[in-house]
């Protein structure tokens, strides 16, 4: 979703709270940990990652090979959710897609905010000709829908799961580098870092010790949020043909697959989509969590 | 700076991220390998036919060349013509943005209709089993990918209980019956609806928590007004506020979102056509779709700006 | 095998089960139902009206720019042909022209009379048919090279004659010019609109003209009520809607919605076939196409890529479970094959002639030991058909047996073209249908080492035997060249043949003169009529 609660440049001048003398961090620490939703959601994230990490150790079969003697299997005791058209094992199907998932979560969140974070940074902090021209840049970008930028981009850069990550990344870039804009502006603005500029500290360590450790817990909170997202796009574009490869596991590939046999094999639809709603639930639930915990303007 | 002074520079900024965007479109077809020609004349392309027919289409020029040819046609108003199938760039858009459009609309006047009363009473009746069961619901629907609803709903509605067709948006105009033309939107817009039903009912009842825990509602309150004249009279009013600003970002998301939702139903919008420009390297169609897409999100974004600076006078602008 | 049974079972019951839920719910909410259904189906069948399901979305309707099977479905009942193909007699046969050569090298036609065309542009005169032939050289469409490369040009002789030059004597002439050349059309208003105006708004002599088309929905056609062909066209009105989905196609058939559908997906067919599925007919014709897998030969690809030994393409061949991609991907409809000959064409021998429908595997292995290779990675393109992808994970598994890594690269119809045409691939999965009834349709353009650009396979001895078999006139020598071709192929395997698929139809029972032919592109409707 892109619903922005607030308009496109708000920044909140009343600002974050900077330089907090007792320990921000137990404090968010404490914070989250209150929230039991979102600690529900580590524990089935870190549940979900490791099995993903030991998928090939956790069950007797091979993603990828093919049982034509066991096709279309409903959940048995040999097969605990059934098998696939190809007679692959659905269970072993499910958790190595999980490896797919989250590792395009991972990769997204990585370049996105990489990238994204210091653009915006950099424009917030200097202003002036280079803002314009970035932030017109990040503009044009959010104004394709997210869907179709990465199908664009996956034209390009061909179907792999790579490319899924590096087209998904460079979607939300924008998301990031607004956000890290907005936030940086007003710190600029802010009575202490003014003084600091006043003072004739080198720029570069303005933005790494005043502007960045203020600006990271937004950035934390959109991460969890993005992951999540990235799990959605991978799956429609694995859904649409253009994202991962067969017969490589993907949650949204098999959902496509699962399609034909809608009416027949009911688990080969329900569990790819129990897998992507599941995880994207608990992304969510964390990145409200954070968001208690770390978004100054959500505290209040 | 008045709020004059703001809108004008944002309305200033909007060539440039036009600019922006045409020349990311060009910027991707210049790395995309393949070309419209030798999709269209398949395995039996030869090198001489494959040449004539590229000359045809301009596609043997240098991409720059390409790109001020199209430039500068389309500031004499001509959005050129598909190079698959003939068809002007212009008729398509005529054509199938009010199919996208009407979907788009239908699915947020829905949201609207379901979320606004839904989150109202969710927050008056706070911790309710209502409560929990909208927070239950609006967690699971923005959980699940849009194109998954669909297939549910076309499960039940369409295959098991036939309802209602699958396909067939586009093809019956008002003139047919009102059931016949109206029954192949429900599934699509139902299945879009549901992410914003979502969404927007957590911010009504977010939003309506905030008011009724305000002052004057407890004053009303203490002043023995019946529970349903605070609600209309005081609350109602001030929870339109973040409905209206999220409007038209909401419709904006629905025109975006619709993708998916048209390539599962066949349906004849601007997704469906841009994926399949996209597919066949249609750069005529690909750059004059997302030339106007992007215009309309950029008005998206500005209108939602504007009627926040609107519904909300607090806001400063820098 | 048990556990086959028992799923086998098992799937017969719940389809029984969900049979009932559906009438169970049909009982309850009858209401709805009732009221649902009719508005379905608008009453086509009074109204005289047809529904087909395109499973794509035409390109354009101008013959003179390209082809392409969705639009050609719609076009082959605008345009009539010059010659039309008889699938059961292999031969054409006179539509709109008829034949004769008087010398090897001077063919004339003969125009048949009487014939208008549609929305008042007139009769038909021999001046549209040398247009037809003559556009084609000096504008260089894309038939020049394809199709129309024997012909010199063609010259009035008198009223409604024509004479057409060849430049060789030309074995398969008129076939495999008609296959993408033979379209009648109008002259007039070609000049008059331009390529890419004719391409929207198609004039022809056909049974039906064109009416209206909405990009993306349908293409709707209206009765020639002028049409040469007695009593036809039946139908008022024909509607071509696009349904990319096969269960969507389904449901519409089976809601009302449509009345023709091609290309079933190939598991629901089995209901059809055995006639349980009241109200629907099934047609099923042996078609004229393959499946197949290529290479990137040598010098362009690096000499020593394994798939450039022969015996490496020779253990892929053995390794390859013929039968089991026919009932996996096909649900049997379709037939095993090693070679690009189908049934009924000139030179056909009974397959499979060297590799066993069953695959091989052990002489696969001795193959590659043969070959000194002892495993590699394979990446393998396809466009986005559906069904090759699942072809494509079939035999990604076959080739792991034998040590081969297979990596799909499945392709948007772009990427796939581009790749192809610049021969960036190791190997390409696909499949084609042959355009004519000759032989060198299934041979020529992909084996000539001057034909399609896509491997390069340079074999001298195979080109000489392919142009030999186009001058050639007796039947019995053309064999004799195009079993030595197949031998070649068959041995060096630059092309891997897996199947020819059957064209499959499903559609309303009451429905007559319907014919399936073997050919995708090609579905007269002139002769349907409901009953």
């Amino acid at each position: 979703m892109t619903v922005n609660k607030s308009p496109t440049q708000s920044p909140s001048e009343e600002g974050v709270e900077l330089g907090s003398s007792h320990s921000p961090l137990r404090l968010a620490a404490g914070q989250f940990l209150r929230h039991r939703l979102a600690v529900v959601g580590v524990v089935l994230i870190a549940l979900l990652s490791l099995s993903a990490v030991f998928a090939p150790y956790l069950t007797p079969y091979e993603p990828t090979k093919l049982n034509l003697q066991a096709k279309l299997s409903p959940p048995t005791w040999e097969f605990p959710l059934g098998t696939d058209h190809f007679g692959r094992d659905v269970l072993t199907r499910m958790l190595h897609g999980a490896r797919i998932s989250l590792l395009v979560g991972l990769g997204v969140v990585i370049i996105a905010a990489g990238i994204g974070t210091p653009l915006g940074v950099i424009s917030g902090f200097f202003g002036g000709v280079l803002d314009n021209t970035i932030m017109r840049l990040m503009d044009a970008l959010l104004t394709f829908p997210p869907l179709l930028l990465a199908v664009a981009i996956m034209g390009t850069l061909g179907p792999d799961t790579q490319n899924v990550i590096l087209s998904v990344g460079l979607v939300y870039i924008p998301v990031f580098a607004r956000l890290a804009r907005g936030n940086t502006l007003s710190l600029r603005e802010s009575t202490y870092v003014s003084a600091s500029v006043a003072l004739g500290a080198p720029n570069w360590r303005i933005i790494v010790l005043d502007v960045l450790p203020n600006i990271i817990g937004v950035i934390v909170v959109l991460v969890a949020v993005t992951f999540s997202k990235a799990v959605i796009l991978e799956a429609s574009l694995s859904f649409l043909g253009l994202g991962v490869q067969p017969p490589t596991a993907s949650w949204g590939r098999d959902l496509n697959e699962a399609r034909r046999y809608i009416e027949d094999a009911w688990w080969l639809a329900a569990f790819p989509t129990f897998m992507i709603a599941a995880s994207v639930l608990n992304m969510n639930f964390i990145g409200d969590g954070l968001r208690d915990a770390l978004d100054p303007r959500a505290n209040k | 700076m008045g709020i004059w002074t703001y809108f004008l520079r944002r309305l200033v900024q909007v060539p440039l991220v036009i600019f922006f965007v045409s020349i990311i479109v060009f910027a991707l077809m210049k790395v995309t390998p393949g070309d419209p020609v030798s999709i269209m004349l398949g395995p039996y392309a030869t090198p001489e036919t494959t040449a004539t027919l590229k000359a045809k289409f301009n596609l043997d020029r240098s991409l720059p060349e390409q790109y001020l040819l199209w430039v500068g046609n389309l500031l004499q108003g001509d959005l050129g013509a598909s190079i698959r199938s003939q068809e002007p760039v212009t008729d398509m858009v005529l054509n199938r943005f009010p199919v996208s459009i009407s979907i788009a609309l239908m699915a947020t006047l829905l949201s609207l209709l379901i979320a606004i009363p839904a989150g109202v009473l969710a927050a008056y009746r706070r911790n309710s089993l209502w409560d929990y069961a909208l927070m239950g619901f609006s967690t699971i629907g923005l959980s699940v990918p849009t194109f998954t609803l669909a297939l549910v709903l076309i499960l039940f509605f369409a295959l098991k209980l036939q309802w209602v067709p699958i396909a067939g948006v586009g093809l019956r105009t008002l003139s047919d019956g009102f059931w016949p033309f109206v029954l192949p939107y429900i599934i699509p817009v139902v299945g879009l609806a549901v992410t914003t039903i979502a969404e927007l009912a957590r911010i009504v009842r977010a939003s309506m928590l905030e008011v009724l825990d305000q002052e004057y509602i407890r004053v009303a309150r203490a002043q023995g007004l019946g529970n349903l004249v605070i609600l209309r009279v005081h609350a109602l009013k001030n929870v339109f506020i973040p409905i209206i600003t999220v409007i038209a970002i909401i419709f904006a998301f629905q025109v975006g979102n619709t993708i998916t939702i048209e390539y599962l139903f066949s349906i004849p919008g601007v997704g469906s056509a841009l994926i399949n420009a996209v597919i066949s390297r249609d750069f005529p169609v690909i750059q004059g779709l997302t030339l106007v897409v992007g215009i309309f999100f950029i008005g998206m974004n500005l209108l939602a700006d504007i009627l926040y600076a609107v519904v909300d006078p607090r806001i400063h602008y820098n | 095998m048990s556990s086959k049974r028992d799923f086998k079972g098992t799937r017969t019951k719940s389809r029984g089960l969900t049979r009932r839920t559906a009438l169970q719910s049909a009982a309850v909410g009858g209401v709805a139902l009732s009221t649902a259904l009719p508005i379905f189906n608008i009453a086509r069948a009074q109204d005289n009206k047809l529904a087909y399901a395109m499973f794509g979305e035409p390109t354009g309707l101008n013959e003179f720019m390209y082809t392409e099977i969705h639009g050609s479905v719609v076009t082959t009942n605008i345009y009539d042909k010059m010659a039309r193909i008889n699938y059961d007699t292999h031969q054409s046969e006179p539509e709109i022209v008829e034949f004769k050569n008087e010398d090897p090298l001077t063919w004339v036609l003969k125009v048949r009379e009487g014939v208008k065309f549609h929305k008042g542009y007139g009769e038909l005169t021999d001046e549209d048919i040398l247009y037809c032939f003559n556009h084609v050289q000096e504008a260089g469409t894309f038939q020049k090279g394809i199709t129309h490369f024997p012909v010199v040009g063609a010259t009035r002789r008198s009223k409604n004659v024509v004479e057409v030059k060849l430049n060789t004597p030309f074995s398969a002439f008129p076939m495999v010019t008609m296959g993408y050349g033979g379209s009648v059309m109008c002259k007039a208003a070609h000049q008059e609109m331009g390529d890419q105006e004719y391409a929207r708004n198609p004039i022809g002599t056909g049974p039906f003209e064109f009416d209206s088309w909405v990009s993306g929905s349908h293409v709707i056609l209206k009765k020639n009520q002028n049409y040469w062909r007695e009593n036809q066209p039946y139908v008022d009105e024909v509607i071509y809607r696009t349904i990319v989905d096969p269960s969507v196609r389904l449901s519409s058939l089976l809601t009302g919605e449509i009345d023709i559908m091609p290309r079933p997906d190939p598991k629901d067919i089995a209901r059809f076939r055995d006639g349980s599925e009241p109200g629907i007919s099934y047609q099923s014709v042996p078609g004229w196409n393959w499946d197949y897998m290529d290479f990137t030969l040598a010098p362009h690809s690096p000499a020593d890529f394994p798939t450039n030994n022969v015996d490496v393409r020779r253990a892929i061949s053995y390794a390859i479970d013929r039968q089991t991609i026919v009932d996996e991907i096909y649900a049997g409809e379709a037939l095993v094959t090693d070679n690009p000959v189908p049934p009924g064409y000139l030179g056909h021998r009974p397959s499979p002639i060297v590799y066993p429908a069953r695959g091989d595997v052990s002489k696969a292995k001795e193959l590659m030991a043969k070959a000194g290779v002892s495993g590699f990675d394979l990446e393998v393109i396809t466009s986005d058909k559906e069904w090759l992808r699942r072809e494509c994970e079939l035999v990604s598994a076959m080739l792991s047996e034998i040590g081969i890594n297979v990596k799909i690269k499945g392709m948007d119809a772009g990427t796939y073209g581009s790749a192809w045409f610049t021969k960036q691939f190791q190997a390409d999965l696909e499949d084609i249908t042959i355009v004519s009834p000759d032989v060198d349709s299934a041979l020529w353009w992909f084996h000539h080492k001057d034909g399609m650009v896509e491997h390069g396979w340079q074999n001298t001895q195979v080109s000489e035997w392919l142009d030999e078999g186009r001058r050639e006139l007796d039947p019995a020598k053309r064999t004799n060249l195009y079993h030595n071709v197949v031998d070649a192929v068959l041995d060096d395997c630059p092309y891997i043949y897996f199947n020819h698929v059957n064209q499959v139809y499903l559609l309303k029972d009451n429905l007559d003169g319907f014919k399936a032919g073997p050919q995708e592109h090609i579905v007269p409707l002139g002769a349907v009529r409901w009953t």
